[in-house]
């Protein structure tokens, strides 16, 4: 009976144990997530803070790495030329097709591609490279993002064109279109905005990657590759700026993204 | 036994949008209060501000009280209160990953701690008040997706009846059902009248005057006019609520 | 007729178009594969499957087992996504509920922000940030089982930086899923006396249970082919992990570390090797997991895989 009583005080301190605890952890993930941005701004501007240090030292530095940005996104931009019309393919081809075996199979392989890890497309492309003799590294990197890439889009064009619900489609065929109009005249005018947004978040992941990258030691400058290198000398206060550049041009190209496609944030 | 039920002076908002004007409205115990009026006319909100549900939509505020006999509303604890007035939504809700039992137990379960020993007798009782006992009795443990909409909006009566109210709040409780199971809802709520307080809102003004004793008129936020169904439906004082219920409103 | 005529040519491209791309991702795969087994070859000849249980990696031996790395790969993964499970889940509530519209907006939109973030960004906080924090609670902490480490590097900062990397993944797709939860169950709930925390944990997480699950599922995908921010924080040496501060590598990251430094005439064979095992285990979990995870449109629209 006493207990009985004391049931409904009990339930009210378990209650604010629970509120407490996932306040706890939302405060540590923001914690964590801020500290971040935090550790990286902290480390670019810790320089100017060391009067040992003329002014301008840490400005000298900042061209190599609006350089090697630049060159970062000229590359990107090749690759994700290439790149977008074969994941348009086969996202058309997994979604808008008769399921067959080979739709099926397609759609696994897209599934796998898209998660495989970089250091594995870095070794692919080095071995290949075996095979059929030395190419330029820039060619390397470009088919190293495409492969990256591509398989990526291609799963979130097919996943968006899935949202697309079925009845509209039955409503172009019914009227007498051919496959080629429902896609161009129904799927993407619906889809655009998405689409759009989707590329520019993939061309922003891609945009951070090393691992793919990482085994062709060569002239060419790709900004995450360079932190990479930098940190990895314990030049952290470069591989620091180079990283604000990064998160920096991603931020801009997230909220074009979310600008294009205000669903995202909903 | 039901208690009385009223509401002084209520007023409501979404952020700036007011939904309720200043209504007033007292629910007898052991009564059928109707409330009827057209969509949007601010319903729902007033009877989800008499079990404390409206303060938990963001940005949602109201003024007034609320009495359950002679206790006021929100002066108590907002858990006790909605454990005193149960409540039945539009769309039957029962829970869809418990078990037609859990989904009875569950109000028990929380008021007074995970170990019962009455807990199966209890949950029979209340199938029994909602008419559902002897469709359910061998499938206790099966998903409670797996029922009929009709007896879905049963097992929600039966889950807000296993914490035995005193006024039970029905939210357009047929709206979604065919003929034949609302008219079991209905027989329903004659029987549960003798032990609890009711407040119906429905949009089927047959449905009032079947089940009602009392009605009343909303509309655009404002309580316009209440009585005994009979005088609402036959002799209405004002010209809108004439209106509406000889059906000649927008 | 003309038109007729140009009609045909345009249909006759996009079909190629679509048949050609979906022709080159099995290229793709078919050439992935090839590559692989080609340069793994010499290995498996030489080696046999004995490399996936031997415990030593001695190149100058030729000695060259996965175990180690096998073993840094899943408990690496473990503890990041076990981490980013608990407190992404955490936050995504927390940021549902927040009830002022723009900061709930902004919260989400900081996160979606985070998940797009490179991972050499985690490696760099990995090394700067919780290294010097773990050192400090190394210090001050009296147990003799980690004596002698003056070192953060290892196995637990790297499951730390990866649960920091898979957070906003999480926390993105299970807000997703927590937001199409009928708020009337919510609300049915709420009307039987329950506080928003029983409600949260008795109605609202088991409805969601498979969106949940989806995302983690997701997580431990990237979990398993993270290479970089591994590679940052993980210390790089090629020997089973015994305690948590224990430096020892994944699949991942010993073929990063391992191949700029392959004297003996095995060495980059065995790191295909590696890499098909990689491969292997890529795909079979893609396979299996495919069937678990539900669409996710959040994740489309953030390329988040
Ligand atoms: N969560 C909410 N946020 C903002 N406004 C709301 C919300 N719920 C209801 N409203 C507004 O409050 C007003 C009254 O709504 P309410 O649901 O009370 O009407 P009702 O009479 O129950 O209508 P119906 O007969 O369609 O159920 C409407 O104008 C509606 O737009
Ligand atoms: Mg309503």
């Amino acid at each position: 009976m006493v207990k009985k009583k004391m049931y409904p005080v009990w339930r009210k301190i378990k209650n604010k144990v629970i509120s407490l605890f996932f306040v706890a952890l939302a405060v540590l993930s923001l914690v964590a997530l801020v500290s971040i941005v935090g550790n990286v701004f902290h480390l670019t501007v810790s320089p100017l803070h060391i009067s040992s240090c003329s002014q301008n030292c840490g400005w000298i530095s900042i061209w190599p790495g609006i350089r090697a940005l630049w060159w970062t996104l000229r590359l990107l931009f090749i690759a994700s030329v290439i790149a977008l019309p074969f994941a348009f393919g086969t996202a058309l081809f997994i979604t808008e097709y008769r399921v067959t075996y080979l739709v099926f199979i397609v759609r696994l392989f897209v599934d796998i591609l898209a998660g495989i890890p970089g250091i594995l497309i870095a070794i692919v492309m080095y071995g290949f490279q075996f095979i059929v003799g030395q190419s330029s590294s820039n060619e390397l990197f470009i088919s190293s993002l495409i492969i990256f890439l591509l398989p990526k889009l291609a799963k979130g064009f097919a996943e968006i064109f899935y949202g697309v619900p079925l009845h509209y489609r039955e409503v172009a065929f019914a009227i007498g279109s051919t496959r080629m109009q429902m896609v161009f005249k129904v799927l993407l005018p619906m889809t655009f905005r998405t689409l759009s947004a989707s590329v520019l978040l993939g061309v922003a992941r891609t945009l951070g990657v090393v691992a793919p990258l990482l085994l062709f030691d060569s002239g060419i400058h790709y900004l995450p590759v360079d932190i990479y290198h930098l940190t990895v000398n314990g030049e952290f206060i470069k591989a620091a700026m180079y990283s604000l550049f990064l998160l920096f041009t991603i931020l801009l190209i997230y909220l074009f993204a979310a600008w294009l496609d205000q669903e995202i944030i909903k | 036994m039901g208690k009385a039920l009223s509401a002084i002076e209520l007023s409501a908002s979404f952020g700036n949008h007011q939904v309720l004007h200043c209504v007033s409205l007292h629910m007898q115990p052991n009564y059928v209060t109707a409330i009827i009026g057209p969509p949007g006319s601010g319903k729902s909100t007033f009877i989800r501000c008499l079990n404390r549900l409206h303060e938990t939509v963001p940005r949602a505020t109201m003024t007034g009280r609320v009495m359950l006999g002679d206790q006021d509303v929100y002066q108590m604890d907002a858990i006790s209160a909605r454990q005193k007035i149960g409540m039945v939504f539009a769309q039957p809700n029962p829970f869809p990953t418990m078990s037609i039992f859990d989904n009875v137990a569950i109000g028990l379960r929380l008021r007074d701690g995970k170990r019962q020993i009455h807990l199966s007798d209890e949950v029979e009782r209340s199938l029994t008040i909602a008419n559902l006992w002897s469709e359910v009795k061998d499938r206790l443990q099966e998903s409670s997706g797996k029922l009929t909409v009709g007896q879905q909006q049963r097992l929600c009566m039966a889950r807000a009846l296993a914490l035995q109210p005193a006024v039970l709040l029905l939210d357009e409780p047929a709206s979604v059902l065919d003929p034949f199971s609302t008219l079991r809802v209905e027989e329903l709520i004659d029987q549960l009248k003798e032990r609890y307080t009711i407040v119906i809102v429905t949009h089927n003004l047959q449905q009032a005057a079947r089940v009602a004793d009392r009605t009343a008129f909303f509309l655009a936020g404002e309580m316009i006019e209440q009585g005994t169904t009979t005088d609402l439906f036959t002799t209405p004082c004002d010209k809108r609520t004439e209106d509406y219920v000889t059906g000649r409103f927008g | 007729m003309v038109k007729q005529q140009r009609n045909n040519v345009g249909e006759m491209v996009f079909t190629t178009l679509v048949f050609g791309s979906a022709a080159s991702v099995i290229l793709l795969m078919g050439l992935i594969i090839v590559v692989l087994l080609v340069h793994a070859l010499p290995a498996i000849l030489r080696f046999g499957l004995a490399v996936l249980w031997t415990n030593q990696w001695l190149p100058i031996d030729q000695v060259f087992g996965m175990w180690p790395f096998i073993v840094g790969t899943v408990i690496s993964s473990g503890i990041g996504v076990l981490f980013a499970a608990v407190v992404g889940t955490a936050t995504a509530i927390v940021i549902v509920r927040i009830r002022l519209k723009w900061l709930r907006q902004l919260s989400a939109a900081l996160v979606q922000w985070l998940s797009l973030i490179p991972s050499v960004v985690f490696g760099l906080w990995g090394i700067k940030f919780v290294a010097p924090i773990l050192l400090q609670m190394l210090r001050s902490a009296p147990i003799s089982a980690v004596s002698g480490s003056a070192e953060a590097d290892g196995i637990l900062l790297a499951g730390l930086t990866l649960a920091a990397m898979l957070l906003p993944t999480i926390v993105t797709v299970t807000r997703e899923t927590l937001i199409s939860v009928p708020p009337s169950i919510v609300d049915g709930a709420l009307a039987l006396g329950a506080t928003l925390n029983e409600a949260t944990l008795s109605i609202v997480i088991p409805y969601a249970r498979r969106g949940i699950f989806s995302a983690i599922l997701l997580a431990l995908g990237r979990a398993l082919g993270e290479t970089i921010a591994v590679v940052m924080v993980i210390g790089s040496q090629p020997q089973l992990a015994y305690t948590l501060f224990t430096k020892t590598d994944t699949l991942t990251s010993v073929i990063a570390t391992q191949w700029n430094h392959t004297q003996s005439v095995y060495g980059q064979s065995v790191l295909f090797e590696a890499g098909l095992l990689l491969f292997v285990l890529t795909f079979a979990f893609y396979t299996i997991a495919r069937m678990y995870v539900p669409r996710s449109v959040a994740a489309a629209r953030l390329q988040l895989w």
